[in-house]
């Protein structure tokens, strides 16, 4: 059995006798004629005129009422328009009724620029009783209250399914759970939930075609459902920070179990020749002869510390030393120095420096060695003690490794936290005031 | 099981596909007749035509759980907002159920048989009633006429036909209910079902719209 195809139905405007059409023929009861702004009740036997002249022409819509675009696969078309106003604030946004005959109706919202899907919700996901719920579970996701307000109908063009018209006011209250939103809208005794869903601009722009009288509009701060970009970058980059953390851990592990090895402890040098007073840098030189260590055996691959220390006072002593490999005759040159300061003024007794110092040398290869060490100083016969070892801790290292991971984790928490901190602002219910100590009765 | 019938009022040959129904509409002359035992009441026709685009339409077909389906009849009802149409679904297994279809939405619902039934005085909208193991709310009451049926149908349903109705939710959760009062015989049934898609039924053989092809 084949019947008729569906079509448009045409009809006469009963204000102005402009040819109108309705497509949702058997569910449109309202149309609004596009050319005087008549509301006109289409299943009365005279199509009469429920009002005319409280529809104010706010605004032309962004697309074109009859226009077709695609969204996620399916074919709709745009059947009507309503520019709703929060009583409160005055603030106004647009809704666009959208029809497919095999899916039935769904909205386009647009917001400050900001673009949502809407479907009529056939659940209750909440029962609201005195009070709204600050928040509640509905498909394992949890909704919390973003806002609670009266709205008005301040204009309305095209087709509907139900008795609109200009004026028109119900309660509204609206949960996020971001890109998903649940609103409940309160008129006499009936309450009506919808779900939402927050869809990039450039997405409704491709699928459907702007009004010849409009331009694109730019999106303006958070919208209430809008999805966090860095929780999503945050979970994109988790698993890769993930490793990169484990393998800083595991690396360190190792390292820590590599043992620090004391190779050789170089006690009370002192320079061995008489020291040279050199009058025009008012030093103590010590002898040119060196102090030469015995040789000592380095294994495996690491780095090698110094700690050297010193019992001056309000003086110093620098070393020159070189690590020599006797298998290769590779020289490591370095120099280390300690200094210390005390006396007393007229706040009280002061010091500076220490007797004591450390130094790392990175990547020595394993070898027999020796090493030579030469003191300077401002004390006539300066003596130092040093001890070598292997694999001495680079705790640093770590902490740098440690803060180039975190770091831009943290950044992105920062960022996504401000990024929340703007969408709230729009609410009445922001958490970010509560505890913020702001305010409303401030001064 | 199907059964075939001479139109009391134009003679044509008719038939009933389900031995349940106890309505039928000639496709010929489109007068309303009752099967009553073995007896055919011709209740008049209906002069009344559906002007809607519904996609549904007699004969299409679709799939529920596991079986398929067959649209046999429909009741188009009025009431003082609009119109919403109940497809009478006929199932391989030789059981019923509804489509409903209102603002473009589906609802698929069998009749339910509660041991007691709440008074029509009693649907208040915003009232509590217990149905099926869950407590339902009152959402809106109408009063409703039968604008045109086709088809076949399980209960008489002629044009002008008066119906009360009481539409109920659940406190949470996706279910819907129907409370169908005829005011005539005071006959009070139970409907039970969820909100479904036209996907999900898998239908076929709808009507064609050519901006949707």
């Amino acid at each position: 059995m084949t019947g008729s195809s569906l079509k448009p139905k045409v009809f006469s405007c009963t204000g102005c006798g402009a040819s109108l059409t309705i497509e949702a023929v058997g569910y449109t009861n309202t149309v609004v004629c596009k050319h005087c702004l008549a509301v006109i009740d289409v299943n009365h036997p005279l199509k009469k005129i429920i009002t005319q002249y409280e529809n104010n022409h706010v605004r032309e819509p962004l697309f074109e009422l009859g226009s077709f675009g695609n969204l996620n696969g399916i074919k709709w078309k745009i059947i009507g328009y309503i520019v709703k106003e929060d009583v409160a604030s005055g603030f106004l946004w647009d809704e666009y009724l959208l029809y497919n005959p095999y899916h039935g109706f769904c909205w386009l919202l647009e917001i400050s620029g900001h673009f949502s899907i809407a479907k009529k919700l056939n659940a209750v996901p909440c029962a609201h009783s005195s009070s709204y719920a600050s928040e509640f579970e509905y498909n394992k996701k949890n909704y919390k209250l973003f806002n609670v307000g009266k709205v008005k109908t301040a204009f309305v063009l095209g087709e509907f399914y139900w008795r609109v018209k200009a004026g028109d006011t119900v309660t509204m209250a609206d949960y996020i759970s971001p890109p998903e939103m649940l609103s409940s809208e309160i008129d006499g005794s009936e309450i009506n939930w919808s779900s939402s869903f927050y869809i990039s601009s450039k997405e409704v722009y491709s699928a459907f075609k702007l009004s010849p009288k409009r331009t694109p509009i730019f999106d303006i701060g958070v919208a209430a459902n809008q999805p966090n970009p860095t929780g999503d970058r945050l979970s994109k980059y988790k698993e890769f920070f993930a490793a990169l953390a484990g393998l800083t851990v595991v690396a360190m592990a190792s390292l820590l179990t590599m043992p620090t090895k004391n190779l050789y402890t170089f006690n009370d040098i002192v320079a061995e020749s008489t020291p040279v007073w050199n009058s025009s840098s008012n030093a103590v030189s010590a002898g040119p002869k060196p102090a030469i260590s015995p040789s000592f055996k380095i294994e495996g691959m690491g780095n090698i510390g110094i700690e050297m220390s010193s019992p001056v006072n309000n003086e110093w002593v620098e070393a020159s030393m070189s690590l020599v490999n006797e298998d290769t005759g590779q020289t490591f040159d370095f120099e280390q120095g300690v200094e210390f300061y005390s006396g007393t003024d007229s706040d009280g007794a002061w010091s500076e420096g220490s007797r004591y110092s450390d130094k790392i040398i990175s990547s020595v290869p394993a070898g027999n060695y020796h090493l030579e060490v030469e003191l300077k100083s401002n004390k006539p016969i300066p003596t130092a003690s040093l001890v070598i070892k292997r694999n001495s801790m680079m705790m640093m290292n770590f902490i740098f490794a440690f803060a180039a991971l975190v770091l831009p984790i943290l950044l992105l928490a920062i960022r996504g936290h401000s990024f929340e901190v703007k969408r709230w602002e729009n609410s009445d219910f922001n958490p970010y005031l509560r505890n913020g100590g702001y305010d409303d009765d401030d001064e | 099981m199907t059964k075939s019938f001479n139109c009391p009022s134009c003679g044509a040959k008719g038939e009933f596909r389900s031995p349940a129904s106890l309505f039928v509409v000639c496709q010929y002359c489109k007068a309303s007749i009752v099967r009553n035992e073995n007896e055919l009441i011709n209740l008049g026709q209906i002069s009344e035509i559906a002007e809607d685009n519904s996609p549904l339409q007699l004969g299409a077909t679709g799939e529920h759980a596991s079986k398929t389906f067959s649209i046999i009849g429909r009741i188009r009802y009025q009431w003082s907002d609009g119109f919403w149409n109940e497809w009478h679904l006929f199932f391989s297994d030789g059981s019923s159920a509804w489509l409903a279809e209102a603002q473009g939405e589906f609802f698929l619902t069998r009749e339910y048989k509660p041991k007691e039934l709440p008074k029509a005085h009693e649907w208040i909208v915003g009232a509590v009633i217990y149905i099926d193991q869950a407590n339902f709310t009152v959402i809106d009451i109408k009063n409703n006429e039968v604008q045109m049926s086709e088809g076949e149908l399980p209960f008489r349903a002629h044009a002008g036909d008066k119906r009360k109705t009481a539409d109920l939710r659940p406190i949470l959760g996706a279910k819907f209910a129907t409370f169908e009062l005829d005011v005539e015989s005071r006959k009070i049934s139970c409907y039970l079902g969820e909100s479904i898609s036209l996907q999900n039924l898998k239908m076929k053989n709808l009507r064609v719209h050519d901006d949707w092809k």
